[in-house]
């Protein structure tokens, strides 16, 4: 014979278990404003730096993306992985919506 | 810019499309997450999806300027260069978005289908950022029709009003479809037909045969998308059968 606790108002006692978060909203969009800086910024500067300016170029670039992905797979916090999944979303922005303007950027630069 | 081509904003152009490119993503995103939340799928898998759909999006946009680049074996033109001012297609980055969902999806373990909620934010996206593309890049080919710009089609315009006439329908049938998700690949099927055609219009360069790259490019996944479509009517013919039979 199955026991059923008369309902004291207090619902369910233990709560249902949530699903765990893996991504924590805040790191997410701190993420996205961080990776869309630094995909704009850390190019620009391997842009004007002389000599290894196109391999750092790549290198910054393609940096935030590995980064974020590295963050956002790692089996850390959900600060951690939310920050990278975040990057990688900035990332992915950014290059979207520079389709044009990076061009006048770099072209100025060079 | 090639000769006899017209385009009608130079100054800060790049700016101005960038600004709209980012106005149609920034709508696009919205659009999903509402969709998402009206059909209480707005769990945190989605921001993987959104994520490798965008990173796939970018990529896919500049493999045309990749492959010109490599193509380009005598000249001076580097991958790096191709990576910096290469082509930017949208048709590429729509097939790459749509690749990197499909890869998300994977990593994720989604089971569930996304179609529904990409469709109408792909459609007001690119309705939104085409504007940037009218407004900074060259018109369309020469014309005499009385709505033709400065004697060019106003093609961009044409696609605008493509997007914006499909944001609307899928919104008013997005609870009509049996499979919900069979939207994208309406949208996408229709949208493949009408940019075919629309390319007649545009200041693209000729590949072969009188056709553009772009039309090369919808003609090799043609197939595909048949492919696609045939699966999404096979079951409302067989429902219709059935239903006759009864």
């Amino acid at each position: 014979m199955s026991q059923v606790p008369p309902d004291d108002g207090w619902g369910q006692w233990p709560p249902p278990a949530q699903p765990e978060r893996r991504f924590a909203k805040g790191a997410v969009a701190g993420g996205v404003l961080l990776g869309i800086v630094g995909t704009i910024g850390l190019p620009l500067l391997g842009a004007v730096v002389p000599v290894i300016g196109p391999l750092l170029f790549l290198g910054l670039l393609l940096g935030v993306l590995v980064t974020g992905i590295v963050l956002a797979a790692s089996p850390g916090p959900p600060v951690r992985r939310g920050l990278g999944l975040g990057l990688v979303i900035g990332w992915g922005v950014t290059l979207i919506v520079a389709a044009g303007l990076c061009v006048a950027i770099l072209s100025s630069l060079g | 810019m090639g000769p006899g081509e017209v385009q009608l904003v130079h100054q800060h152009a790049s700016l101005l499309h960038g600004l709209l490119v980012g106005a149609g993503v920034s709508a696009a995103l919205v659009v999903v997450w509402a969709e998402a939340r009206r059909r209480g799928l707005a769990d945190e898998r989605l921001l993987v999806l959104i994520a490798a759909g965008l990173v796939g999006g970018a990529v896919g946009m500049r493999v045309a300027g990749l492959v010109r680049a490599l193509d380009d074996v005598g000249g001076s033109a580097t991958v790096l260069d191709a990576w910096r001012y290469g082509a930017k297609s949208v048709l590429g980055g729509l097939a790459g978005a749509y690749a990197g969902v499909l890869v998300g999806k994977r990593l994720t373990s989604y089971a569930g289908r996304t179609g529904a909620l990409f469709a109408p934010a792909v459609a007001l996206g690119m309705a939104v950022g085409r504007w940037g593309c009218f407004l900074t890049e060259p018109l369309g080919r020469p014309s005499n029709l009385p709505w033709a710009i400065r004697g060019h089609h106003p093609s961009f315009l044409y696609e605008i009003a493509f997007h914006a006439v499909a944001f609307a329908l899928l919104l008013r049938w997005r609870d009509r479809f049996p499979e919900p998700a069979d939207l994208l690949v309406a949208y996408l099927a229709a949208y493949a037909v009408f940019r075919f055609a629309v390319e007649f219009t545009r200041a693209n360069d000729v590949l072969a045969l009188g056709l553009t790259g772009s039309q090369w490019f919808l003609l090799a996944v043609a197939p595909l998308l048949a492919w696609r479509v045939a699966r999404v009517q096979r079951p409302r013919a067989a429902a219709r059968t059935a239903q006759a039979a009864a």
